[in-house]
């Protein structure tokens, strides 16, 4: 009773692309966030570069090896770069990796999207790097030296580095957006029958509040550099006081976005390490509805905080202490999950492989981070330790331990998942001690110069500060120089290694893990069901 | 997402989000984006507001892609002595009636594992549930239909 007939049977969804053409017009999630990784990586190495020159230049007083002007446009590029081209794509890269794994979901929601999503990025570091090299044929006066906030007059003053910025911080703002609606249109849509909200991972949770706040600020911040653009080009004077405009109103504007940006930076990290955390603890993650609450608590206060960061610009005294309080709030919720952080691992089997070595070091140093903000909340400290190392050094607590060493625990863990090799642990744990040891020696002789009352952004410093600054240099070098180790380790686990089980870690749960290492073109041919 | 009765299977794609959840979001999202952008256009920074307009059609957009999917279905009736088979996507909706004697199900494995199921007759063939249903709801559909044919002939 069986037919004869032969079916057409279409195979061609199991077949891909192979070459450059599979990247360049790649739909599939997993090739997309190898991209955003990838890409991530390389500017991470050439913003890293570029703060290595500044701190040779810091190395002694005086100058040495720089003009002021120069000093000022490698600060200015290296925070946009490490901020927008480093950090965000490697945590777009995760989502884009990880999120329909660890969801059930075949791929994105949109995925031709997605491609142009991650093909915006490269035109605008390229925009944003390519006044250095137009200078060096006598084109331009080199990128902008504003610093990343662009704040007016100067940005306004400024030569045609700060138009090649706003273009490319337009283009980055469009990437953004476009992947933070794939993500959300993923998260609510796609999710496997059975998988609530309340049972999503919580790096799904992370990601869902960071592109809430990426579609509520990126337009403000989108405005305001337009808003500067035709202040520049068009007779307008939106921040020109002379015209009747306000130039304070920039700064607002600015932090309006630039605030919840550290969070968007933040969340998705602060996703996936309670998912490290019990992973390596062995026992399950430890109030799970307490730190979706706290995100979301969080990620709606990000919204309200922002004129924290120019308490010294002039504001009516309710303002400053409207703001004060409202930004000390935020350690409320931050203090909920440093608790569950912490019960997870309580009492856990605990073991320390590379990434939950990362991820206890990015508790602790992350929790300075957290301190030191704090301390900055308050208007009247803050008023002396504005604009001062002390802000600098807090703020690469928040961002480099808090952001980058927690995407480094994140590599860690999901790397033997994505190339199907374990990583060499020896040189990982090394990588590590480098790092954490490195990092320290950076940044805590910077808290020391900013107390003391070293300005940031400054290429020439009085002689007291001349110690804390040559540690602070060597410091540096090892931290840039350790990052190649990671770059060693990551290129040998890509090129193979140990082979990694499904499960990969002893602890791992999640849908991610059901899966082969590395999972298959076409990652879910079933959908899974969520018990 | 699988519902099986005596006379009828009907299958449709995963979707997770209600067409009213979505409403509820897009109308936070509204709402809330909406009013950043005219407290900025009350103090005068009122190219905050395209942008934002812009966006929010984007987000709108992209749900409305992505839901026109959610009404797709695929579904056997048996109406007599008829199988009749209903495929719908994008609200086109195909139709393919079988005579029941002839009807031959065939439950066929590919290389990589996955089972396909195909519904056919006198060298026409549909084939049913191939993404919205797994090996096993394939091998549930396909025994639960023999057995419904068997009884009509």
């Amino acid at each position: 009773m069986s037919t004869t007939t032969v079916a057409h049977h279409d195979e061609h969804h199991d077949d891909h692309p192979t070459g450059i053409m599979r990247w360049l017009t790649t739909t599939n999630h997993k090739d997309i966030g190898t991209m955003y990784l990838t890409f991530s990586l390389v500017m991470f190495l050439v913003g890293g570069s570029m703060i290595l020159g500044i701190r040779a230049e810091l190395f002694k007083p005086g100058l040495q090896l720089m003009n002021p002007e120069f000093f000022n446009q490698l600060i200015g590029v290296h925070a946009l770069i490490m901020i927008f081209a480093a950090l965000m794509p490697a945590a777009t890269g995760f989502a884009n990796w990880m999120l329909p794994l660890q969801i059930g979901a075949p791929d994105m929601a949109l995925p031709r999207l997605n491609n142009w999503g991650f093909w915006i990025l490269p035109p605008s570091a390229i925009l944003l790097t390519l006044p250095f090299t137009l200078a060096l044929f006598g084109v331009g006066d080199g990128a902008l030296a504003t610093g990343w906030t662009f704040y007016p007059p100067l940005s306004v003053q400024g030569g045609i580095g700060v138009d090649f910025a706003i273009f490319a911080v337009h283009l980055l703002g469009i990437s953004s957006v476009l992947g933070s609606i794939n993500i959300i249109v993923t998260i609510y849509n796609m999710r496997a029958p059975g998988m609530t909200l309340m049972k999503m991972p919580m790096f799904a949770w992370g990601w869902l509040i960071t592109a809430f706040l990426l579609i509520a600020t990126i337009p403000v911040l989108a405005g305001a550099v337009t808003m500067l653009l035709t202040d520049r080009h068009f007779g307008t004077h939106f921040f020109d006081a002379a015209g009747g405009g306000d130039p304070i109103m920039f700064q607002h504007l600015f932090w309006f976005f630039g605030h919840p940006e550290v969070y968007i930076l933040l969340l998705p990290v602060w996703g996936f390490i309670p998912q490290i955390l019990q992973t390596f603890s062995r026992k399950p993650m430890y109030g799970y509805k307490a730190q979706v609450y706290s995100l979301w608590s969080i990620g709606a206060l990000a919204v309200v905080v922002w004129a924290h960061h120019f308490f010294t610009a002039g504001m009516p005294v309710p303002a400053l202490l409207y703001f004060m309080y409202s930004t000390m709030a935020i350690s409320l919720p931050l203090a909920v999950l440093f608790y569950c952080w912490i019960r997870t691992m309580w009492k856990g089997s605990m073991s320390f492989e590379t990434p939950m070595l990362f991820t206890v070091g990015w508790i602790i140093l992350f929790g300075i981070g957290g301190l030191t903000g704090l301390v900055l909340a308050d208007v009247a400290a803050d008023a002396q330790y504005h604009n001062s190392y002390f802000v600098v050094a807090h703020f690469h607590y928040t961002l480099f331990a808090g952001g980058i060493m927690g995407i480094m625990a994140g590599v860690y863990y999901w790397l033997p998942k994505m190339t199907g090799h374990m990583y060499n642990e020896k040189l990982g744990k090394t990588h590590f001690w480098l790092t954490a040891i490195s990092f320290n020696v950076t940044f805590i002789p910077q808290f020391f110069v900013g107390l003391a009352g070293m300005p940031r952004r400054i290429p020439d410093y009085a002689l007291q500060f001349a110690e804390f600054n040559m540690i602070s240099t060597v410091g540096a070098f090892v931290l840039g120089l350790s990052q190649l180790l990671f770059v060693y380790i990551i290129l040998s686990c890509v090129k193979g290694g140990k082979k990694a089980t499904d499960n990969v870690w002893e602890g791992a749960q999640g849908l991610e893990w059901t899966l082969p290492s590395p999972p298959p073109y076409h990652s879910f041919t079933e959908q899974p069901v969520v018990k | 997402m699988l519902s099986i009765c005596e006379t009828q299977c009907i299958t449709r794609p995963n979707a997770s989000a209600s067409t009213e959840s979505v409403c509820k979001l897009l109308l936070s999202l509204v709402v809330f984006s909406g009013l950043i952008a005219l407290a900025f256009l009350h103090v005068g920074a009122w190219m905050v507001l395209p942008f934002a307009g812009l966006e929010l059609v984007l987000v709108v957009l992209a749900f409305v892609v992505v839901l026109r999917h959610s009404s797709d279905y695929e579904k056997i009736t048996f109406v007599q002595d008829q199988v009749e088979i209903e495929q719908s996507v994008l609200g086109e909706i195909k139709h393919v009636r079988f005579q029941s004697y002839w009807t031959r199900i065939t439950l066929r494995e590919g290389e990589n594992g996955k089972t396909s199921l195909w519904i056919g007759s006198h060298h026409q063939e549909v084939e049913f549930g191939r993404d919205t249903m797994d090996n096993a709801q394939r091998e549930q559909v396909a025994s639960h239909l023999k057995r419904v044919l068997l009884k009509t002939k």
